[in-house]
């Protein structure tokens, strides 16, 4: 089973693409696997190294490639990651004779901190297969077969608000991160379209889905036009799309 | 209203005004240790803290906010010390640059078990104590109407610029009511100027914290200091009811004699904007 992927990712108006804090990631799409793992992660913008935590997050997490991830081993061996090369950036900072200002000391003893949401696809019958998706906070997955036929962890436009869950970097702040976590499983088929949104625009595609205007249909063909920058710079400007960082990838499976 | 984005391109700009008088020596809130000018002192260094670090991300400090602190006592004008000596408004990149000093605190961190550990962090010093002369309230609002203004003429389009003015209460220098009138009709295209007001007595009285009425309110320099508070907006009263605190959509922007915790609570949900971008 093959990955037919298509990425989009733009920062908040008024930053510029290496401020943007989303990440997303997968394997080489061009090799055929029986098992296939992709992750986005939106690091809070509040916060310290937001960036690196989530691209180890989702590095991680398609790394990890399992069905059966224990969320605790997971993130332990991500705030491993985290801490090394934590530890080589104040290192080149120092070196730089550019070493940490006070309020980088404060922000990093505090630690990161991000959403993430991972999906694993099993190809087992002819047809496609089976998908599990871990998610910790308010980064989204929508399964398209005609409609939208799955809608994880949010499918409410009022359940998005300012204090989404996250995952720190910091043990300190993951003590209930098992209630913090989500599950879900689903079937696909070779054919189908996965969605994986940040907060803004995945607000934007189910306020947009329950009034009925089929807005993965806008998506598709904006992906293949490469016009989604100018559609998200105008839906920012009715107002209609929160101004925070957004990130949309399509995800489908092909038969070999 | 107060729905505008903060952002590099629009900031906005917090003022606060510190009464400096001799009667600010008193102890706080009737308590032994500690006066009231040591007090704010603290809660004003740890605000700014917390404002730098709204905005701190790894390759700087975004300005975001323009910061001004007006001391009135024995003279009325800026009160930042050391490289930021008569400043105005300063922005918070260059706040976060040039503390007076950087002192180092123990403070109380989860411990990731459950429990807490005690915890160095660094605790930079902009503005010390001083307790010294009258109290010319009316002065020092005079001198923020002023830098208001400028902001406004220069800054049409930000999130509604919020001035904090700190103080026992008595002024000396004639009513201020009128100046404080102004400063709440000063407006951006987002809304009118708000204007809180923190009133620490020397009187045992109990606490009030955000009222929607001056019915519980013990003396007259209470009641001038509501009358001079603006109406939360409603994002910044949803903050505080998130916060515990019982509020109206008529609940004012002020509190009286509470203790420095709610203090540091007040002057974070007063300056919180959710809207960084």
């Amino acid at each position: 089973m093959k990955l037919i992927s298509s990425l989009f990712t733009i920062p908040k108006r008024g930053s510029v693409p290496s401020e943007n804090e989303d990440f997303y990631f997968q394997h080489d799409a061009e090799i055929s696997r029986d098992h296939q793992t992709v992750a986005i992660a939106d690091g809070a913008s509040e916060g310290f190294l937001s960036k690196l935590w989530s691209k180890i997050l989702t590095v991680s997490y398609v790394n990890f490639d399992r069905t059966d991830l224990d969320i605790r081993q997971f993130t332990d061996f991500c705030i491993d990651v985290y801490e090394h090369q934590r530890e080589r950036y104040v290192q080149r900072r120092t070196e730089k004779n550019n070493p940490l200002k006070w309020f980088e000391e404060n922000l990093m003893a505090k630690g990161s901190f991000s959403t993430l949401l991972g999906v694993s696809f099993s190809n087992s019958t002819p047809e496609g297969g089976y998908w599990r998706s871990i998610s910790v906070g308010d980064s989204c997955l929508f399964q398209i077969r005609e409609s939208v036929i799955e809608s994880f962890p949010m499918n409410d436009s009022s359940a998005f608000g300012n204090s989404p869950e996250l995952i720190s970097s910091n043990p300190a702040y993951n003590q209930d991160l098992e209630s913090k976590v989500k599950v879900k499983t689903g079937s696909f088929l070779f054919g189908d379209s996965f969605y994986l949104m940040t907060d803004a625009v995945a607000n934007w595609f189910i306020t947009q889905n329950a009034e009925g205007k089929r807005p993965w249909a806008i998506l598709e063909e904006l992906l293949e036009t490469d016009g989604l920058k100018d559609y998200v710079n105008h839906l920012r400007g009715e107002g209609s799309l929160k101004n925070d960082d957004v990130t949309i990838a399509r995800v489908k499976l092909a038969e070999d | 209203m107060y729905t505008t984005e903060i952002s590099r391109g629009n900031p906005t700009c917090f003022l606060f005004l510190i009464d400096q008088s001799g009667s600010m020596e008193d102890p706080f809130g009737g308590e032994s240790s500690g006066s009231k000018a040591q007090a704010v002192a603290d809660a004003i260094n740890r605000l700014l803290q917390n404002l730098v670090l709204r905005c701190a991300k790894a390759e700087g400090i975004r300005d975001y906010f323009h910061v001004g602190v007006i001391g009135y006592g024995a003279k009325v004008g800026p009160a930042f010390g050391g490289d930021l000596a008569g400043e105005s408004l300063v922005p918070i990149s260059v706040i976060g640059d040039r503390p007076l000093m950087i002192e180092e605190r123990m403070q109380k961190v989860p411990d990731g078990a459950g429990g807490v550990v005690e915890q160095a962090v660094k605790f930079p010093v902009w503005f010390e104590p001083l307790a010294k002369g009258p109290t010319p309230m009316k002065q020092a609002l005079k001198k923020a109407e002023g830098i208001l203004s400028d902001w406004l003429n220069a800054h049409p389009d930000c999130f509604p610029p919020i001035a904090i003015n700190i103080s026992d209460g008595e002024p000396t220098d004639g009513d201020p009511s009128q100046v404080a009138e102004t400063i709440m009709q000063l407006e951006s295209s987002d809304g009118r100027v708000l204007l809180f007001n923190l009133h620490l007595s020397s009187s045992k009285a109990p606490p009030v914290e955000f009222p929607d009425t001056n019915d519980n309110l013990p003396d007259e320099f209470a009641r001038l200091l509501y009358e001079m508070s603006s109406v939360l907006p409603e994002k910044i009263r949803l903050e505080a009811e998130s916060e515990g605190f019982k509020v109206s959509d008529e609940s004012r922007g002020f509190i009286f004699n509470s203790d420095m915790v709610k203090v540091i609570q007040f002057l974070d949900i007063g300056t919180r904007a959710t809207n960084l971008r």
